[in-house]
């Protein structure tokens, strides 16, 4: 079984990375540091082993030219039992110990190659000047710690050989060599105290600097990172209503408000996508059954016209004939709606004045208005830039909003408010992207009806979705969004249920030529009001031609 | 009763020509009919008929081609076209290759009556018309 591949988050790394960093900077500092503090105290251990040398020397220099051994011995006994000093020892030139504080190596010889001797006896002649370093050694004694050993060589000068002992002749020029060790135990112990301070110092460092990234990463990078994997895995599975919280100000806040904005355009491009395909379906359905119904539709009404002449004597026969013919009719209508929708004609562009499209559409619905005693009020913009549209198609969309409307408001009646304005840049910001900035013309048609419920807002767009029941086809907002798509539009819906519904259609005035026109002056109309209506719903007449 | 027809109707299906041979025959204008463009180009009323009423899609060439061939061998006969698939473009193609109407199937039968009485009425005159 393959083993699961070890996952380095990005907070893992980071911290592995700075903690590598700091140990690298601290430990090289600590080295660097402590080197310095240990070479300065060395310094400092072996100026004074210079001095207490010089200090002996000098101490016993008269005893020695007056040949007081006793005294000399007393003097380097005493001298050697003082604190961090561990041994201090006189030899002659033949390298036999003649004084030293520890008495029991005294008159004991040693080899010139020897550690303490090396310094001047390795290249075969006893060196006569040394610098101090060359005079210096450090070796570990018997118990382990370390000691600074310093010689200092005793030179023949006049008063020795002068001397009433004779004990020197005038020919040798060393005459013996003063040996200090100095302890360096305390000198380490300090060392190891700094470097275990350091050591501490850096753990806590790289322990603190962790934390501080592990928590700037869990909260700056980890926590929104898992949100977004876990909204655009939403989004795989199809929920285009997701959106991240984009409140951050850095860059993972650009990146969800990118997303936000890139799952908008998707839903944008679906919806589009979806109604392209119903569209397309339908278009070979309707295509099909077009022309498959209208034959028999053609024999059906044709005959039932020819019978209902014929029995003009007959009224009862008649009616029931004309319930055919009528019928019939409405087929033919029913299919002709699914002919405009599955296959609509290209715009016949050229400037309209938007306020004469909508008395024009008025005029065609007005019979179904009065029915529903409806309110109807005008808000026409009185210099309204022409339009670059296809006055039929946008009658057409004006008649099917007028009827919705209609619907909406219902027996009880109510208001119906058609507004025309000009607007310069459009609300939403992808439509400023797909048709560029404004001017557009805007048309809103208003009602104070039942209103939509959330759920439908949705498909409202939808080819065959219908709230209307058995009463509706579901392809009048289908057939309007077909429209004003051709035309570069836009057209966006708002309702709450109870509280009406407002449906806003954005055509672009684009043409250059058209938008410096104005339409001849329209003022406002005025508001037509219906209370009665005949009892029987008047056939449904289709705005296009 | 060879070369008595005023009419030709060009329709695959049989339903249709019945229908139209029926509504015309009420306004005593006679009417042969076809099933196809190349039986209608065979046809002999065509050569004596004062209009053609073909449909837009038939087996083989269609109204369309019809309308072309016959506009060769008879430059002012009226041709109406009648469809069950009508749709802008089809209603352009149609006057375009020289149709002089187009009418949506299913039509009334006072639709079909005016537009024949037009056109036998002043049958040199191509005066193009949509239906409503």
């Amino acid at each position: 079984m393959r083993a699961p591949r070890l996952k380095l988050g990005i907070g893992t790394l980071a911290i592995a990375g700075a903690g590598l960093v700091i140990a690298a900077g601290i430990g090289g500092l600590s080295v660097l540091v402590v080197n310095a503090h240990r070479a300065a105290l060395l310094d400092q251990l072996t100026r004074g082993a210079d001095q207490l040398s010089e200090t002996i020397a000098s101490s016993t220099y008269h005893d020695m030219l007056e040949n007081r051994r006793p005294a000399v011995h007393r003097e380097i006994v005493t001298i050697g039992r003082q604190k961090g000093i561990e041994k201090v020892r006189l030899f002659n030139a033949l390298g036999t110990i003649m004084f030293s504080s520890d008495e029991s190596e005294i008159g004991r010889s040693l080899d010139k190659r020897a550690e303490a001797c090396y310094g001047c006896h390795a290249a075969g002649q006893p060196l006569q000047r040394l610098s101090t370093r060359e005079r210096t050694r450090i070796y570990p004694a018997a118990d382990g710690h370390r000691v600074l050993g310093m010689i200092r060589p005793i030179h023949n000068e006049q008063s020795c050989w002068t001397a009433e002992c004779h004990a020197h002749a005038r020919d040798e020029a060393v005459l013996g060599v003063l040996d200090v060790n100095l302890s360096l135990a305390e000198a380490d112990r300090r060392i190891a105290g700094d470097q275990r301070r350091f050591a501490l110092f850096a753990i806590l460092a790289i322990a603190a600097t962790s934390a501080l990234l592990w928590w700037l990463s869990r909260s700056l990078i980890l926590r929104p990172v898992a949100e977004l994997i876990a909204g655009t895995r939403k989004v795989a599975e199809g929920d285009l209503h997701t959106t991240f919280p984009a409140t951050a100000r850095h860059e993972l806040g650009d990146l969800a408000r990118a997303f936000n904005d890139m799952i908008r355009r998707l839903g944008d491009a679906q919806r589009q996508l979806v109604q392209a395909d119903k569209l397309a379906s339908i278009g070979r359905l309707a295509a099909g059954v077009a022309h498959e119904i209208n034959n028999p539709l053609t024999g059906v009404l044709t005959y039932a016209s020819l019978l209902q002449e014929r029995c003009a004597d007959q009224p009862e026969v008649a009616a029931d004939l004309g319930v055919i013919v009528r019928e019939t009719k409405r087929c033919r209508e029913i299919v002709r709606g699914l002919l405009d929708f599955a296959r609509p004609s290209p715009p016949q562009q050229g400037p309209t004045d938007l306020n004469e499209v909508v008395r024009r559409a008025v005029a065609v619905v007005m019979n179904q208005l009065a029915l529903s005693r409806v309110r109807l009020d005008f808000q026409l913009a009185p210099a309204l830039h022409q339009v670059p549209a296809d006055a039929n198609q946008i009658e057409q969309v004006i008649v099917n909003l007028l009827m919705n409307a209609a619907d909406a408001v219902g027996a009880e009646g109510g208001t119906i408010r058609i507004t025309t304005a000009e607007a310069s840049v459009p609300p939403r910001d992808d439509a400023a992207d797909a048709r560029g900035p404004g001017p557009f013309a805007e048309l809103v048609v208003e009602d104070s009806g039942s209103g939509i419920a959330a759920s439908d807002l949705d498909h409202l767009f939808e080819p065959f979705f219908t709230t209307k029941g058995n009463r509706g086809l579901g392809l009048g907002l289908a057939v309007t969004w077909g429209i004003v798509e051709a035309h570069g539009g836009t057209i966006e819906v708002q309702s709450e249920p109870g509280h009406g519904a407002r449906f806003t259609v954005r055509l672009p005035l684009t043409a250059p030529a058209v938008a410096t026109r104005p339409a001849p002056s329209a003022a406002v109309a005025p508001v037509v009001s219906a209370t009665t209506g005949p009892e029987r719903r008047p056939e449904r007449k289709r705005g296009a031609a | 009763m060879k070369g008595d027809w005023d009419i030709l109707v060009v329709d695959d299906e049989p339903v249709v020509c019945d229908a139209i041979v029926a509504v015309l025959a009420r306004e005593g204008v006679r009417a042969a009919v076809a099933p196809s463009a190349e039986a209608a180009l065979a046809h002999p009323a065509l050569a004596t008929c004062r209009l053609v009423v073909t449909d837009l899609m038939l087996p083989g060439r269609s109204g369309i081609g019809l309308t072309r061939a016959i506009r060769v061998l008879h430059p002012d006969l009226p041709i109406v076209v009648i469809s069950g698939y009508a749709t802008r473009q089809n209603s352009e193609r149609a006057l375009e290759a020289g149709a002089t109407a187009f009418l949506a199937k299913p039509f009334d039968t006072s639709e079909l009556l005016a537009v024949v009485r037009r056109a036998l009425g002043a049958p040199s005159v191509a005066g193009k018309e949509k239906e409503s």
